[in-house]
């Protein structure tokens, strides 16, 4: 009967001491815990930091590239200043040599003609048909010239003034244009480099309007040389038929004797 | 002996009891430090130091010369590459040319008749109307002006080809010069147009406008050279009449080389 009181002091023992060694013995989720500790501290140093690190690199290499490489502001300022110094020596010189005056005629007519030439102004050409037919002559009256003659006369008047007409708008549109264009170079003197597409766009219009305005005075070129060479096929027609005409009297002629 | 074996038989086991209860409320009872992972609370602190430390140097410092590096971008782009000030300016300058631009266009759009007579009338009117669809009269109304071909008694073959091929040039070209005033036109209507774009334009759009005028820029020089190669048809039909002049007068001088020798020989 005595063994079972022995065991059970045993037992009683052993479980003290097997739970103060539990208590004493470090847990194994101590190493657990370091190791999530070293995987978050890899994790934030090497990937993240170093993650952030390389873009730090980049967007300074590429701050260096924009405000070093691509647009130093000592360049931009150069630039400036290279605009500004063709504006001091070549506008005034080009608008002196533009507005030179190149008037020749001497006798009252004529000089009066080439003032609504040269004026430069639209609002002048009511007198241009006048002052023309006092320098180059007006239509002859229908009984002075044959019909072919003065239908062709009236034709190379009639295109010689609407050129003239046009040459003196195109001549007012031309001043419009040089200021149009004075005005993008000063802008481009003080614009930005990401502003001056703008100007750029805006000029581009302008060189179309320009381009627009040519082709006008191409078509005018084009009308008066046309009408040179029809006059002057309409003159071998009429030599053809005066040539058969002379043929019909001839013959005529030579049958009645 | 009996006694205190007796004491001791009734303390051990109830000190084992007494050590097995606080082992087990030892265990049982969550402890503050050791959490649910069973950690200690200093090794805890130490790493979030750790981690903290490793966030500031780590982390937060990039970020700040990120934000610093951004910061300065924003600034260099706002002062020095699309100032405010400069887009408006741009802007300004742009709607400033509306006017002088509307005042060209009225100054090339204007109309002339200067002819008096009928018939140079209508070929005036025709040859300055801009107008494409005009082109089916048009023949007749030059003819009327300049004449017709010669019916084939009239004149020798290569007269009449002459004449003919002379008309067919001058029409063409005041054909041509009936086009380029309607494609000027519309030039001049376009130019406008992008003009006034270019006023809603941001700097980053601008560029696509001037490709689209420089597309314009470039079909107009087109139309130029078109109106050129025009121009030069006429004036190397004008020298090809010069030449076909002497070589007329040539065939003519022959024949009546020919004639006289046959009159001077006896017969």
């Amino acid at each position: 009967m005595a063994a079972p009181t022995i065991s059970r002091t045993k037992i009683t023992v052993t479980a003290g001491a097997l739970g103060a060694l539990l208590l004493i013995a470090p847990p194994a989720a101590m190493a657990l815990g370091w190791d999530i500790f070293s995987v978050i501290e890899s994790t934030i140093s090497s990937d993240i930091g170093g993650a952030l690190t390389s873009i730090t690199g980049v967007q300074n290499a590429l701050r260096q590239d924009q405000q070093a490489l691509l647009f130093p502001v000592s360049l931009i300022n150069q630039s400036h200043t290279y605009i500004n110094t063709i504006m001091t020596s070549y506008r005034g010189w080009m608008s002196g040599v533009f507005t030179l005056p190149v008037n020749s005629a001497q006798l009252a007519s004529s000089q009066n003609l080439e003032k609504v030439f040269l004026g430069g102004s639209s609002a002048s050409l009511g007198n241009m048909s006048g002052l023309y037919n006092n320098s180059f002559g007006a239509l002859p009256v229908s009984a002075a010239a044959p019909q072919a003659h003065r239908q062709m006369m009236d034709m190379d008047d009639a295109l010689a003034k609407d050129a003239l007409a046009q040459s003196v708008a195109a001549d007012q549109a031309t001043s419009a244009l040089v200021v149009i264009a004075n005005q993008i170079e000063s802008e481009s003197a003080t614009t930005a480099p990401g502003t001056a597409d703008m100007l750029s766009a805006t000029a581009r219009a302008a060189e179309l309007q320009s381009l627009a305005s040519q082709h006008r005075l191409l078509a005018s070129m084009l009308r008066e040389e046309a009408a040179t060479l029809a006059h002057h096929n309409g003159i071998r027609k009429q030599g053809v038929q005066q040539m058969q005409q002379m043929n019909t009297n001839l013959q005529g002629t030579i049958a009645q004797h | 002996m009996t006694e205190k074996g007796t004491l001791w038989k009734a303390i051990v086991p109830r000190a084992g009891w007494l050590c097995a209860t606080a082992v087990f409320v030892g265990v049982a009872i969550p402890r503050q430090a050791h959490a649910q992972f069973g950690i200690d609370l200093a090794v805890i602190l130490a790493g979030l130091q750790k981690i903290s430390s490793l966030l500031t140097s780590s982390v937060a410092s990039p970020l700040k010369q990120i934000q610093s590096v951004e910061r300065d971008a924003q600034q260099f782009q706002q002062t020095v590459l699309f100032p405010q000030q400069a887009i408006n300016s741009a802007k300004a300058l742009s709607a400033s040319f509306i006017a002088p631009m509307q005042s060209m266009q009225s100054l090339m759009n204007l109309h002339f008749s200067s002819a008096t007579m009928p018939n140079p009338q209508q070929l005036e009117q025709q040859m300055l109307s801009g107008n494409p669809n005009s082109f089916a009269a048009f023949g007749n109304s030059y003819s009327q002006v300049y004449g017709t071909l010669p019916v084939q008694t009239a004149a020798p073959q290569n007269v009449r080809s002459t004449i003919d091929m002379t008309d067919a040039q001058a029409q063409d070209a005041m054909k041509k010069a009936i086009e380029l005033d309607a494609l000027a036109t519309r030039e001049l209507e376009v130019a406008q147009s992008l003009n006034q774009q270019i006023q809603t334009a941001a700097p980053g759009t601008a560029p696509i406008l001037e490709a689209e005028g420089s597309a314009w820029v470039l079909q107009a020089n087109a139309y130029s050279q078109s109106a050129m190669a025009a121009l030069l048809r006429v004036r190397t039909t004008e020298l090809s009449n010069i030449g076909s002049d002497v070589k007329n007068s040539t065939a003519q001088a022959q024949q009546l080389n020919q004639n006289l020798k046959g009159i001077v020989t006896p017969h």
